[in-house]
């Protein structure tokens, strides 16, 4: 039966999803770019507002207006003047804007989290003031629910009638379909794409401040609940404004309504965790169901994919310094160390599936959650597993997390590009939400130690290290990955050449994802508890683009990217590595290698000055040109 | 004897019925081409013999057996190898990489061999010897990707030819390529044949075809017609003008 009150209650949830979906669907539509930063967006403009209110003490009257339509489009215009306008100019991929889209999210989580902190508020302020209104026929809508409906549908039918009636959204489509072609025939491609992006933030903005008061207002929380409703634009196809608020109407009464649903015992478990999930587990279903999505956004990943670079040999043992140093630390001091091998195992694997397999990956966090519970689990010989020996429980965490990997690496053999990083991050969401945060996995779960003592643990670690760092490097440079390699490039190349590409592209992803369960399984030993939101979806995203400013094709950058992180983290305010990596990623158009390929272009030029400059070998005397001619034959200036 | 055979293969896109039981054979020893206008099929019927389409209803069989189940990449391990028409090098790679993948993958991957060791010593002569075959020598540590059109369509040559091909399946082989190119492309596919090879070619060049094939079949219409007298003289000639 269908209850009036709670299909009214929905209608907020919908009406919200609604706007946040409008604005990604904007952006899309206007510069081709899928905006995961979205729900970080969202979350500056509620942040905003709360600081002109709650501290300030501004009158709403002005903080309101201010944030909606200043400060919202204001990023929107920010971001694709600073980010998104150079990678257009040079005419990056998919991937690439993708990956600088997680990079402006990370960025603005970092500057939320160094501006407010990472604790939650409870005093958003609310822009709809509340109160009920009485309907025809004795149900009641808050008015709050009522004004949301009322802009979502006004701002779906417009954007509806502007992109299907005025001139400017033919010029959107134009830009969209074919930008140089556009380009020649006179648009303007960059003022479409700046009014798409101010469209997209100031909707965004819209719905955190809305969002806001509802849930509570922290960095984290309410950027991931604002992305989770993505799950709406990717069912709607990617395509039309009034679809997006058709299904958020629609998932949002549905989540309301299956409150009246009530079980018992473990279904009742369950059939809640579906019941609050609905939009991530829509997200899921459409992208894994809907077989036109599987080519959304398809496109090479360049951005990640490279030739790798070459490292000059005294980096080896400079990485090998740095990851030996702890051990003649304090042992109260190591703890923090014990953080970088674990760290480092995870980056690799982001690295192998990335950088050599060419995948996105946005759902590590995932596979390193799983690895650290079933890690626990063998340890403590809880649910029924056998107990097991630290090291060995270590081992069969991972390839439990590996087993995992190869079961949601299926999806990701006809998927590329967009599809295959929202499909990813689903994964890592659903996992999160299923499986993390139920207190049923978590709840009294005891961490005990692999084995005792902090050096001898974080000797076990510097070991695991080693085998995976062996593993990555046998399977980056031998037979595998080439074939790895030559199935990113050209599918149907590799396959010509008798490649199994199915078999190839699994085996990363079971590789990558035990390398990731290792990773994880060690770094909640480090820190002694399960704490669910180390391996929140986000984190995934984080150290994705972690992985790819560091540059994504390179071990030694991985492992020196882990230790950079926890020794930015744990010398200055907690976060601060979030705002450092955002804004490489920010850059990311002007340094499309990453930090590798800077250290790689500044190595080169210093060789260069090192070489003798051909008119100054001109000036010596017969002897020395004799003298310089022969040492560059031995090759000393090579 | 005929090595590759297609039966009866048909084909359609919604309404449109592309190849309407289309049957073909690649006698080895021999350079078959086959021409047809743009929209005639050619690469359906191209892509269904590689494996990388399945065609609704016949057979593909080759040397007697028949493949028509199995994917691109085991057809390329019996000896199907193809080469396609838009790059499908391996960009990152070099030259010696993108001939070593073909080579390391003529038998399925073990996972022993996966990871490495040495490589065999047999393996990397025949890299060498296919590279020195077709002039990349000096190109052999390049990165594929910066390199000449002209250049591609010949590594994408040497990565079928190291891999021992029984049958050589070429889509427009030799599209973007000069007429000086074009006829060392000729000049090797005759030297295939007269090895023993199998040649089957897709082309729109008349002029390559009547200088290199043996049989030429004409498609049109979903249906495949002989066409063993000139073909230049009724065809409209669009083949690309080499450069001044």
């Amino acid at each position: 039966m269908i209850g009036i009150d709670l299909a009214l209650a929905g209608v907020a949830i919908g009406a919200v999803a609604a706007l946040a979906g409008l604005g990604v669907l904007v952006t899309y539509r206007t510069t081709g770019v899928f905006n995961l930063a979205s729900g970080a967006m969202a979350m500056i403009v509620a942040y905003v507002l709360w600081q002109a209110v709650r501290v300030w003490h501004w009158p709403l009257g002005v903080a309101a207006p201010l944030a909606l339509l200043v400060v919202g489009p204001g990023l929107g215009l920010i971001a694709e003047w600073a980010i998104f306008r150079p990678l257009r100019r040079r005419s990056a991929t998919t991937a690439e804007t993708l990956v600088a889209s997680t990079g402006l999210l990370v960025l603005l989580l970092g500057l939320a989290s160094q501006l407010w902190g990472l604790q939650a508020r409870q005093d958003a302020p609310a822009v709809v003031p509340s109160g009920a209104v009485d309907l025809p026929g004795g149900a009641t809508i808050d008015r709050g629910s009522l004004a949301q409906l009322v802009i979502v549908v006004v701002a779906g039918l417009g954007l509806t009638v502007v992109a299907r009636r005025t001139r400017a959204g033919l010029l959107a489509r134009a830009v969209v379909d074919r930008r140089s072609l556009a380009l020649l025939s006179g648009v303007n491609a960059d003022r479409v794409a700046a009014v798409g992006w101010a469209l997209g933030g100031g909707l965004a903005g819209l719905a955190g401040v809305l969002l806001a008061p509802s849930t509570q207002l922290s960095p984290y929380g309410l950027t991931l609940v604002v992305l989770e409703t993505l799950a709406v634009v990717v069912i709607a196809k990617l395509a039309s404004a009034v679809a997006v608020v058709i299904i958020s109407l629609a998932l949002g009464i549905g989540q309301a309504e299956l409150q009246q649903v009530q079980l018992h015992g473990v279904a009742q478990t369950i059939f809640g965790s579906v019941q609050s999930n609905l939009f991530v587990l829509a997200l899921l279903a459409g992208l894994l169901l809907i077989p036109q999505l599987a080519e959304t956004g398809a496109g090479a990943v360049a951005a990640v994919a490279r030739r790798p670079v070459h490292w000059p040999r005294w980096t080896v043992p400079l990485a090998v310094l740095f990851l030996a140093a702890p051990l003649f630390f304090p042992v109260g001091e190591l703890r923090t160390a014990q953080q970088v091998p674990a760290l480092a195992l995870i980056f690799l694997s982001l690295m192998l599936l990335s950088g050599v397999a060419g995948q996105i990956s946005l759902g590590a966090a995932g596979y390193a959650g799983v690895g650290a519970l079933m890690t626990a689990g063998f340890v403590d010989g809880a649910a029924g597993l056998v107990t097991l020996p630290g090291p060995v429980a270590l081992l069969f965490g991972a390839v439990g997390a590996g087993v995992l990997g190869l079961i949601t690496g299926y999806p990701a053999l006809r998927r590329s590009g967009l599809a295959l990083a929202l499909t990813t991050l689903a994964v890592g969401t659903v996992a999160s939400r299923f499986v993390f945060e139920q207190p049923s996995f978590t709840s009294g779960l005891d961490i005990r130690p692999v084995v005792s003592g902090g050096r001898a643990f974080y000797v076990v670690e510097l070991i695991f290290l080693l085998l995976g760092l062996g593993l990555v490097e046998l399977l980056t440079h031998g037979p595998a990955g080439r074939a790895l390699r030559a199935a990113r490039d050209s599918p149907d190349g590799a396959r010509a050449a008798g490649v199994d590409v199915r078999t190839v592209t699994l085996a990363a992803f079971a590789t990558s994802a035990g390398l990731a369960g290792l990773g994880g399984a060690l770094l909640v030993q480090a820190s002694g508890a399960f704490d669910s939101s180390a391996v929140n979806p986000l984190q995934g995203l984080l150290w994705f683009t972690t992985v790819v400013v560091a540059g994504a094709d390179s071990a030694v950058a991985a492992i020196l990217a882990a230790a950079l992180t926890i020794l930015i983290d744990s010398l200055a305010v907690p976060g601060t590595s979030l705002l450092v990596v955002g804004i490489l990623a920010a850059l990311l158009g002007r340094l499309p290698r990453g930090l590798a390929g800077l250290f790689a272009t500044a190595t080169a030029a210093l060789r260069r000055q090192q070489l003798p400059d051909p008119d100054q070998a001109r000036r010596l005397s017969p002897r020395g040109r004799a003298l310089l001619g022969s040492l560059g034959r031995l090759g000393a200036f090579r | 004897m005929s090595v590759l055979i297609a039966d009866r293969l048909s084909k359609r896109y919604g309404g449109l019925r592309v190849l309407d039981g289309v049957s073909l054979s690649a006698e080895a020893g021999r350079i078959t081409a086959l021409i047809g206008s743009n929209g005639a099929g050619k690469t359906t019927l191209f892509r269904c013999l590689a494996g990388s389409l399945a065609p609704d209803s016949g057979r593909v069989l080759l040397e007697g057996r028949d493949i028509t189940r199995l994917p691109a990449d085991a057809r390329s391990r019996r000896g199907l190898i193809p080469t396609y028409q838009v790059g499908s090098v391996f960009q990152t790679l070099t030259v010696r990489e993108n001939l070593l993948v073909s080579a390391e993958n003529r038998h399925r991957l073990s996972p022993l061999r996966a990871f490495g060791g040495p490589l065999a010593r047999a393996t990397s002569k025949r890299v060498d010897e296919t590279c020195a075959k077709l002039g990349l020598q000096d190109v052999a540590e390049t990165p594929a990707g910066e390199l000449a059109t002209g250049t591609l369509r010949l590594v994408e040559l040497a990565r079928a030819l190291v891999a021992d091909p029984l049958v050589l399946l070429l889509d427009e082989p030799v599209s973007g390529l000069d007429r000086r190119q074009a006829g060392s492309v000729a000049a090797l596919l005759r030297s295939l044949a007269n090895s023993g090879k199998a040649v089957l070619l897709i082309e729109h060049d008349p002029h390559f075809v009547e200088s290199v094939a043996d049989d030429v079949w004409q498609l049109a219409g979903g249906t495949l017609h002989p066409r063993n007298e000139s073909v230049v003289a009724e065809l409209p000639t669009s083949a690309p003008q080499p450069p001044p």
